[in-house]
């Protein structure tokens, strides 16, 4: 029989003092003066005390005090033949009942509590009297404070305090217990009756508009030729329908370039016509001004007419114009009259006028219908972007494979959906707003950089 | 004293349109905000007819809004929500920097969540109106159930998308209301028909998230538009499910026996085993009553007039049509996607299966020698069974587009396929219609020279033998 040592304890180091004391040498005694601190600190000896100290924090550690355990946790009989060979079966399970070394790492020994903050002294008045309360509380509403759930790890649903939210649940909305439901009239006279007031109109909306805000279909389904494996003609339908988009976008980039070019080099300004165009107006400026002021004096020597006594209007005069004017008007309005009773005579003419009238109208009246159903299904203009058609699409003929497991597909849905919404007028283009930069850059040349100059 | 001047911009345009930064000074809420109410409330911006006057004579490009909408966004009461949440955020904020983790806690406890109901309610008023309006939503939810969480795109948004998609496709496949396909180089796209109402949208294949495709899409406006739109898709779930009598949420039959299967192949945690059961599409719903299996039919009055009876065969073309792939059954190769191909196949009637390694619900095995067809896109196969016809998937669409099951050997594998036609084109008098075409509908007159309906008579033959094969093999296991 062969008591053997329990590893945690064979694992410890060998200079701890109280398992293994080590022989002190006895050598002569030095005499120093302790007579102040430093001193005292410089030459006791307290070596013994502190591996002692190190070695029961190591114990406490790994499993707790050795001396603290029973006997039977730090031995065991060793009843096990060491030559025999172990049993295949019981050393497999022996395997299995071994925990991994991982585990062992991972699993605390230390019986060292962890440093917790400040805590109020148990028992101190403040402590009493808060858990007293809570435990009243609990006593008599079933509250349960958020210390003790912190304590059982429950959260408020477990405690019973909230009500579990259900998760998404779906009901039959549109079942009719529209019996149930007090009528309008009977809501608002319970709201005037509660409230002394009486109810505020929610707005009536048509949803017309909020259906159909386009005629397009919801889901447009690509060109038969955007098949998987399409036919030859619908292939090549669709391919030709990508070849003109491709080719509209060419001529608009085209289109840019040739307006944004620079004019040709024959074009431009020589050093002469600069010339000109600086000094314009400066040259022959004597001229003109010698004329103008020949003219303005000119201007200045006819003299201004003096208004003269005899000039006055008498009375009698003024009375005359007067007459005169309301003998004219009287004419004018007699003639008009007199027009007017003639005109119906003239009853033919004027219903041909008004039908003129009428079919111009019409005729107008169609032609913008007819823009309108034109137009109808093509995005309207709701922002300050225009809509873009997506590119359609499409693959090319060598790319076609023919059989599902090689194919790729084209494109994406996410943005097929996206610009549907937009085609649709449901959503209004947008472009991503860049972020602008706060301040600009400002570059210095630093003086170092300054003195270095190539020319030099 | 002459008459008071009529002032300019006080009355027509000038007062019937608003400007999107008046609208939101009047509406008191951030940018931001007011497109999510915008997109929420189906408020679309409009371009008045004469922008000038509509501007009081300015001619600078902006965006309009009626005046009336912006009233009555302004009496929605989820614009106090939005306040609210304002102000969470704030206080949030500051107990962040305050480091009071307590005070964080019962915030984000507390945090205002608004609900989408009422407005789903006031925008679609019947069920009707909600299944017209079906195309936008399901593109976008079945979109975003493939796409992976980033910044922009929420897990919780993606996770909710995949469990109405998954939840909308079994529904199709209970109501067997699927009636197009067409695979495209964008995507696939579906049509199906639920109450008179003919929905079609578009699921992109399944590939890896290609962010530079879709680099000028606003996510942020995107994300609002899914946000309704998951909720509108689990009421119309809702709905449908329950106008079928099934449950919902959704319930497989013989839910105990595959999950029994499951544990002696665990594929995935236990917690996700239901939805992806589900997502597998290859076990049926379970109803709230016990159907019988045999349809009631009811008799109807009969009258001698054309006109019914036109109609009536026309149900009967319908009712056969929904039996396309019936006594099918399909084993689906590993290298084929495998969610469409199921899709299809159980939409009309028949069953599908596929490797067990390849995902959860398979429901039989490749060795299983009363599978009719087997789905394969590779030139050749390895271990070949007589029993049953190796094709290329193209093969489903195109049988569900002509409406019959077309002769297989076009579809063999190694083979050039025939073309994929889009069953969504219409074609009028006079239109080119390609030669491929026209030998279908030939074919679906039954005008065609022949080879073709004898061979589809074959295909039922040899099924229906295949079939008694199965049952004679079932008994004899039984005496044994």
């Amino acid at each position: 029989m062969a008591a053997t040592k329990s590893s945690e304890s064979s694992e410890a180091p060998q200079t701890s003092g109280s398992l293994f004391p080590q022989p002190k040498v006895r050598g002569k005694k030095k005499r120093v003066s302790k007579k102040n601190k430093s001193a005292w600190r410089k030459h006791s000896d307290i070596k013994d005390i502190e591996d002692f100290l190190d070695d029961q924090r190591l114990q406490l550690r790994t499993g707790g005090l050795v001396a603290d355990k029973a006997d039977d946790s730090l031995f065991y009989v060793d009843k096990q033949n060491d030559n025999e060979d172990e049993a295949p079966v019981a050393k497999k399970r022996k395997k299995e009942l071994k925990p991994l070394k991982i585990d062992q790492i991972i699993a605390g020994e230390t019986t060292v509590k962890p440093v917790t903050g400040h805590a109020p002294p148990m028992g101190s008045g403040k402590v009493r009297r808060k858990e007293m309360k809570a435990k009243e509380l609990e006593q008599k509403t079933g509250y349960i404070s958020k210390e003790k759930r912190k304590k059982l790890k429950l959260n408020s649903v477990q405690a019973g305090l909230k009500k579990p939210q259900a998760v998404r649940e779906y009901y039959d909305l549109w079942g009719n217990d529209a019996k149930d439901k007090p009528t309008e009239e009977e809501e608002d006279e319970h709201y005037a009756q509660v409230t002394g007031k009486t109810r505020v109109k929610v707005p009536v909306r048509t949803q017309t508009y909020a259906k159909n805000p386009s005629i397009l279909p919801k889901v447009e389904v690509i060109h038969p030729g955007g098949s998987y494996n399409p036919t030859f003609e619908d292939h090549q339908q669709l391919l030709q329908q990508a070849v003109q988009s491709e080719r509209k976008k060419v001529k608009d980039e085209k289109k840019l370039e040739r307006q944004t070019r620079l004019p040709p080099k024959r074009e431009w300004a020589t050093r002469r016509d600069k010339m000109k165009e600086l000094t314009e107006g400066l040259l022959d400026e004597e001229d003109e001004e010698e004329e103008e002021g020949e003219e303005l004096e000119g201007e200045q020597s006819i003299p201004k007419a003096t208004i003269r006594a005899e000039d006055k209007k008498s009375r009698q005069k003024r009375r005359k114009e007067k007459e005169q004017r309301e003998q004219e008007q009287q004419k004018t309005a007699d003639k008009t009259k007199k027009i007017k009773e003639h005109e119906v005579n003239r009853l033919k003419a004027i219903k041909k006028e008004i039908n003129a009238l009428e079919k111009k109208k019409e005729e107008r009246q169609k032609k913008r219908e007819e823009i309108r159903t034109q137009n109808a299904d093509k995005p309207k203009r709701l922002s300050r972007h225009k809509y873009e058609e997506p590119f359609p699409e499409f693959k090319l003929s060598e790319e076609l494979v023919g059989t599902l497991r090689e194919f790729k597909p084209e494109g994406s849905v996410l943005k097929d959906r996206f610009k549907s919404l937009q085609r649709r007028n449901i959503l209004e283009t947008r472009v991503k707003a860049k972020r602008q930069k706060k301040f600009k850059k400002k570059y210095v040349e630093k003086k170092q950089y300054k003195e270095i100059s190539i020319n030099v | 004293m002459g008459r008071l001047m009529k002032k300019k911009y006080e009355s027509g345009a000038a007062t019937a349109y608003i400007t999107r930064n008046r609208a939101i000074n009047y509406l008191q809420i951030s940018l931001p905000d007011f497109r999510r109410l915008c997109i929420l409330k189906g408020v679309y911006p409009r371009e008045p007819k004469n922008k000038k006057k509509a501007n009081k004579g300015s001619t600078a490009p902006r965006t309009f809004y009626l005046m009336k909408d912006i009233q009555y966004l302004s009496h929605e009461p989820i614009i106090n929500k939005f306040r609210e949440f304002k102000v969470f955020v704030k206080k949030l904020k500051k107990a962040f920097a305050k480091a009071e983790h307590g005070r964080v806690e019962t915030l984000q406890e507390n945090k205002p969540v608004y609900k989408l109901d009422h407005i789903i309610k006031e925008r679609y008023p019947t069920f009707v109106d909600a299944l017209r309006d079906l195309d936008d939503c399901l593109c976008l939810v079945f979109l975003f159930a493939t796409f992976p969480q980033t910044k922009n795109i929420p897990g919780d948004f993606v996770r909710r998308c995949r469990h109405l998609s998954v939840e909308f496709m079994n529904f199709v496949v209970a109501a067997k209301a699927l009636k197009k396909v067409f695979l495209s180089i964008k995507g696939i796209y579906y049509q199906v028909e639920m109450q008179g109402q003919v929905v079609t949208w578009l699921v992109p294949y399944s590939f890896g998230f290609n962010a530079k495709a879709c680099a000028d899409v606003d996510f942020r406006v995107m994300a609002h538009f899914v946000e309704f739109y998951i909720t509108m898709l689990g009421f119309v779930n809702f709905k449908l499910y329950t106008s079928l009598g099934l449950h919902y949420p959704p319930k497989l039959m013989f839910e105990a026996k595959l999950k029994d299967d499951d544990e002696k192949n665990p594929y995935c945690l236990e917690s996700e085993a239901t939805g992806e059961r589900l997502a597998a599409l290859s076990a049926s719903l379970a109803s709230v009553v016990t159907q019988n299996t045999e349809e009631d039919e009811v008799e109807l009055d009969e009258f001698e007039d054309s006109r019914t009876l036109e109609a009536k065969q026309e149900e009967e073309k319908q009712k056969a049509f929904q039996k396309l792939f019936n006594g099918l059954k399909v084993f689906v190769s590993r290298e084929v996607p495998r969610e469409p191909i199921v899709f299809t196949v159980r939409s009309f009637g028949g069953e599908a299966s596929w490797d067990r390694s390849v995902a959860m619900g398979a429901t039989f095995d490749e060795s299983d020698e009363t599978i009719t067809h087997q789905i394969m896109d590779r030139p050749k196969a390895d271990r070949q069974y007589l029993s049953r016809y190796y094709i290329q998937p193209q093969w489903l669409f195109d049988c569900v587009n002509a409406k019959m099951l077309l002769p297989v050997e076009d579809y063999f594998p190694g083979v050039v396929l025939p073309p994929h036609l889009s069953p969504f084109v219409e074609y009028k008098e006079g239109d080119y219609v390609p030669p491929e075409k026209e030998a279908l509908s030939r074919r679906q007159q039954g005008l065609d020279t022949g080879d073709a309906v004898s061979e589809e008579a074959d295909v039922s033959e040899e099924e229906e033998e295949e079939e008694e094969e199965g049952k004679e093999e079932e008994e004899i296991d039984d005496e044994g």
